[in-house]
């Protein structure tokens, strides 16, 4: 049997990128259309309440707020359901005390895994009730901003795309990688990101 | 239902569900890890969504 054509992954991957977008908004909408011969805007009231059922469903399923231990969250990401919780029970304010570094270091597989399932799975308008304060926040737009590793073309892909879900995940993924593998050190983030964010700062 | 009759429901439906490619992506994946409950509940609103959609299809053809 003859081999099949060998295709550089670096072209399976920019084909998958162009045409991202397209297949995953358009394609719906087609379907739906050879289908039933419905337009999309005919259902679309069918579509907004259903979305909203099953974006209320996927809460009660990351929800480790209740029964614990039975969650899906807590059963595939059970070091990140614990900082989130932690997060959600202080409000979002930082611990003094923790050790972050080796916290940090032990998620390492399941913040990629999580970041990685949220930017292909999760849909974006139920990610943005995530990333648009996230977007919103001077401190991390400022963060990405001075990154010592290409912050700048982090930032304006997010400012260019009025904060993509995906560019915001991807931004996160990226700078969590420099942390983790070295690129970035504690000296550097010290120097470049927290002198450039407070102008004062000595 | 059983277990396998409420994923095999679950799947014929996200065909039929107005919602993204993403999404019907991600309901995928998470189906093996999902527990009866949670797969019902899921297969609740799907067939409530397929319903809408035929009715509107059967209004619109009628």
């Amino acid at each position: 049997m003859p081999n099949p054509p060998q295709v550089p992954e670096s072209d399976i991957v920019k084909t998958l990128l162009e045409n991202k977008e397209r297949y995953l908004k358009e394609e719906g909408a087609d379907l739906l259309h050879n289908q039933f011969g419905l337009e999309a805007s005919e259902v679309a009231g069918v579509t907004a309440e259903f979305s909203k059922k099953r974006e209320g469903l996927f809460g009660e399923l990351m929800d480790i707020s209740s029964e614990v231990g039975e969650s899906w969250l807590v059963r595939q990401f059970p070091t990140i359901s614990k900082w989130i919780d932690i997060f959600r029970n202080v409000g979002g304010k930082f611990i003094p005390g923790l050790k972050e570094e080796e916290n940090l270091h032990s998620a390492q597989n399941e913040i990629e895994g999580w970041t990685a399932f949220a930017s292909l799975f999760i849909p974006d308008s139920w990610l943005r009730n995530i990333t648009d304060p996230i977007y919103n926040s001077d401190i991390f737009m400022g963060l990405v901003g001075h990154w010592p590793v290409g912050g700048d073309a982090l930032a304006s892909k997010i400012s260019g795309s009025n904060g993509d879900p995906d560019h915001i995940i991807d931004a996160i993924r990226a700078m969590h990688q420099d942390v983790a593998t070295g690129k970035v050190t504690g000296e550097v983030l010290f120097e470049r990101v927290l002198k450039g964010l407070i102008p004062n700062f000595s | 239902m059983t277990h396998k009759d409420l994923v095999k429901s679950i799947l014929k439906n996200l065909q039929l569900s107005t919602m993204e490619h993403k999404e019907k992506a991600m309901w995928t994946v998470m189906l093996p890890t999902m527990n009866e409950e949670e797969l019902t509940k899921l297969n609740t609103v799907l067939e409530e969504e397929v319903d809408a959609i035929m009715d509107l299809y059967f209004a619109k053809n009628a």
